[in-house]
């Protein structure tokens, strides 16, 4: 995707702030193909549009926005959803990452920050403000992604070591660190929660952050 | 222990008003006086009976003798130094005293029990309730048919008042309600009024009774329609209002029964009362306690939660908005990026002052995000106090009702501040699980514990964070227990089931 102009769809109901970014996204080269004001309007556009990019924000009229985030994973060719909120608490990143979401921003993020999540969303990379990252959620290490992902095809800690190349100790690390992330306390239960959750779907992590 | 009191004060209740029925039924209660017939001498009269409070004498001359209308009763007419004396000696009337002190007693542990019992109120009242009605059945048993609904209407005032505050009845059956009391009331008095000139002093202490039990059921009625709907309330004047008029409606029914001597003393109440502001006050709070506190401390914190959403969303819906978009359009004129950073400033304090008035993750992530988050801020308040949350979470976009899930959020707000301000705990734990249908929540600290005698002490104080924790608790039905937690601190635990 890198090279190409993302598509950017975004889901606001307040007219002053969808001006703003119409204008603002403009100014860096970025198309807005469409915008949204109610879930159900986002749910078509998505339907019907090829969009890469949507700009979410979480209180909407007609729910909130971790809906579209539930049903953007059941569409095909999903886009990679930016939240753009009026708040923002470690909680907030939390929940929308676990939900799917790519990133996490403040509308009063700077638009040049806006523009760089945007961006690297559309290359299928995580995209939270600095703001938030500092404290907040981590996306999955390449590492830890790999175990998870063995882990959820029923693979023995053995068989995990030896496919990802690191000793069974390391790996009997990793899940405990898993464990205590998404708070569970078996590996049963961390492989039902990745898989209903859709945690192996999620952005993983690349060296910028 | 609340549960031990009420069950106390019920089973009490029932087992007086039983011994009450038996014994009016079983005991033949002397009616008094014992005389010949006309023109013969009263023979002997019992001190303090109806005959010896209406001025019967032994050795006056009896000149008119009668049947009264309840079986076995008689009218008696003396005549002392050309004075006539005259006295209704009923049977019933006279049992209806023996079975007095035992309502009495019913009576005041009924009383006691809803006074002193703030913590699971509503139990209390049932209990009161159960013991107020089971209290004036035996005094129903034995009376006339008349005096019987007097009593049993009389009983129900204060219940029908409890019960129009739980069940928020609406608007046509409370109206419905004044309507079935105006016309009982009315029938009754013009039935009464028909049997006055056979019976003078029993039909003109009924009658009055009558009154007084119709106007305070339709004050019942019209008040429980008043109360329900929020007005009302609060006011001194209304509570005084009541208990004097609860008030006079007792004596007044006393007199119908027994006669003098303790309506004698209700009556000097009632005019201290009216007389001495002191005592008026200490009778008109003690009314708003029983009748109303609960039902007003949850008025005023659902109006004070509806007020702060109402100005958190305002926040977030007007001036949060207009400066992103104000702060949208600067972005693109570079050299005002210092002015934009302030305008940013200002965004963080309106963020911050709606978030402290409602945390805007209750309404954008749900319940569990929400717990999490007033953990993070119990914790971040610089006394190096550990907060770990552990909230799981079910049901995709199903949440628990919107009231629910604010009173458990204001509930562990209030455990964690209290757990961080009194039980110097290094590491408090919240822990829980949130369904659609189903919250458990318990906030564990590790700190010095709680004493038995310093929460006791706090509830009688009514110690705000405490009783505001239980009402809440109780508003939607859920159950909040306190307990030492093991090895050492304090385990609060919270329970709702849909």
């Amino acid at each position: 995707m890198a090279g190409m102009r993302p598509r950017v769809l975004i889901v606001d109901d307040h007219p002053v702030v969808v001006d703003g970014l119409v204008a603002g996204l403009a100014a860096h080269e970025i198309e807005v193909v469409g915008t949204a004001a109610t879930l159900a309007e986002a749910q078509a556009l998505l339907q019907r549009e090829p969009i890469d990019v949507v700009l979410l924000d979480l209180r909407l009229p007609d729910g909130s926005g971790t809906s579209l985030l539930r049903f953007a994973r059941s569409i095909p060719e999903a886009p990679a959803i930016i939240i753009l909120s009026s708040f923002s608490s470690p909680e907030y990143v939390d929940v929308t990452a676990r939900l799917g979401a790519s990133g996490y921003l403040l509308k009063t993020a700077p638009t040049t920050e806006i523009v760089s999540a945007i961006r690297r969303a559309a290359s299928g990379l995580v995209a939270i403000g600095p703001r938030e990252r500092s404290r907040a959620w981590k996306p999955l290490s390449r590492r830890e992604h790999a175990v998870l992902e063995r882990l959820v095809a029923g693979r023995s800690n053995d068989e995990i070591a030896h496919d990802v190349g690191v000793s069974t100790k390391r790996v009997e690390a990793h899940l405990s660190q898993l464990y205590e992330r998404y708070e569970v306390a078996s590996r049963v239960e961390l492989a039902l929660a990745a898989e209903r959750n859709g945690w192996l779907a999620l952005p993983v992590a690349d060296e910028e952050l | 222990m609340s549960r031990v009191l009420s069950t106390a004060v019920l089973a009490g209740a029932i087992v007086s008003s039983i011994l009450a029925v038996a014994l009016v039924l079983v005991a033949d209660v002397v009616s008094g006086v014992t005389a010949q017939n006309e023109g013969g001498n009263v023979l002997a009269v019992q001190r303090g009976s109806i005959g010896w409070q209406d001025g019967i004498r032994a050795g006056q001359q009896v000149i008119d003798l009668r049947a009264a209308d309840e079986p076995g009763g008689w009218r008696i007419a003396t005549e002392v130094d050309g004075r006539v004396v005259e006295s209704t000696i009923s049977r019933h009337v006279e049992k209806l005293r023996a079975a007095w002190p035992l309502a009495a007693g019913t009576l005041a542990a009924a009383a006691m029990a809803t006074l002193w019992h703030t913590r699971r109120r509503k139990d209390a009242q049932i209990a009161a309730s159960t013991a107020i009605v089971m209290a004036a059945v035996p005094s129903a048993v034995v009376a006339n048919q008349g005096t019987s609904i007097a009593i049993l209407s009389a009983a129900l005032i204060v219940p029908g008042i409890w019960v129009a505050q739980w069940t928020e009845w609406p608007r046509a059956i409370r109206w419905g309600l004044v309507v079935v009391a105006t016309v009982v009331a009315g029938g009754w008095v013009a039935a009464g009024a028909g049997h006055w000139s056979v019976y003078p002093a029993l039909d003109e202490a009924r009658f009055a009774a009558t009154v007084a039990v119709a106007g305070l059921m339709m004050a019942t009625a019209l008040f429980g329609a008043r109360v329900a709907a929020g007005g009302w309330l609060g006011t001194a004047q209304t509570s005084t209002a009541i208990s004097l008029g609860l008030l006079v409606g007792l004596v007044l029914v006393l007199y119908a029964i027994v006669r003098v001597p303790v309506a004698a003393v209700i009556g000097v109440a009632l005019i201290a009362a009216i007389v001495f502001p002191r005592v008026r006050r200490t009778v008109s709070t003690t009314t708003d306690r029983l009748l109303f506190a609960d039902r007003r401390a949850r008025l005023i914190a659902d109006a004070t939660e509806a007020e702060r959403a109402r100005l958190a969303r305002e926040i977030h819906d007007v001036p949060l908005q207009e400066l992103s978009g104000v702060i949208r359009q600067l972005d693109l004129a570079p050299a005002l990026e210092e002015q934009t950073d302030a305008l940013r400033g200002v965004a963080e304090q309106l963020r911050h002052l709606a978030t402290g008035l409602r945390p805007p993750a209750l309404d954008d992530l749900g319940l569990a995000a929400a717990l999490r988050f007033v953990a993070d801020h119990a914790g971040a308040d610089g006394r190096g106090i550990r907060v770990v949350a552990q909230i799981a979470e079910q049901g995709g976009d199903e949440r628990p009702p919107p009231d629910v899930e604010l009173a458990v959020l204001r509930i562990v707000q209030e455990a964690l501040a209290n757990a961080v301000r009194h039980s110097s705990a290094t590491e408090i734990r919240l822990s829980g699980a949130v369904r659609p249908d189903q919250i458990t929540i318990e906030v564990h600290d590790d700190g010095r514990g709680i004493a038995p005698d310093a929460v006791r002490a706090a509830r009688q104080r009514g110690s705000m964070g405490l009783s505001s924790m239980e009402h809440r608790a109780e508003a939607i039905g859920a159950s909040l227990a306190l307990q030492r937690g093991q090895p050492h601190g304090t385990r609060i635990t919270l329970q709702w089931l849909a």
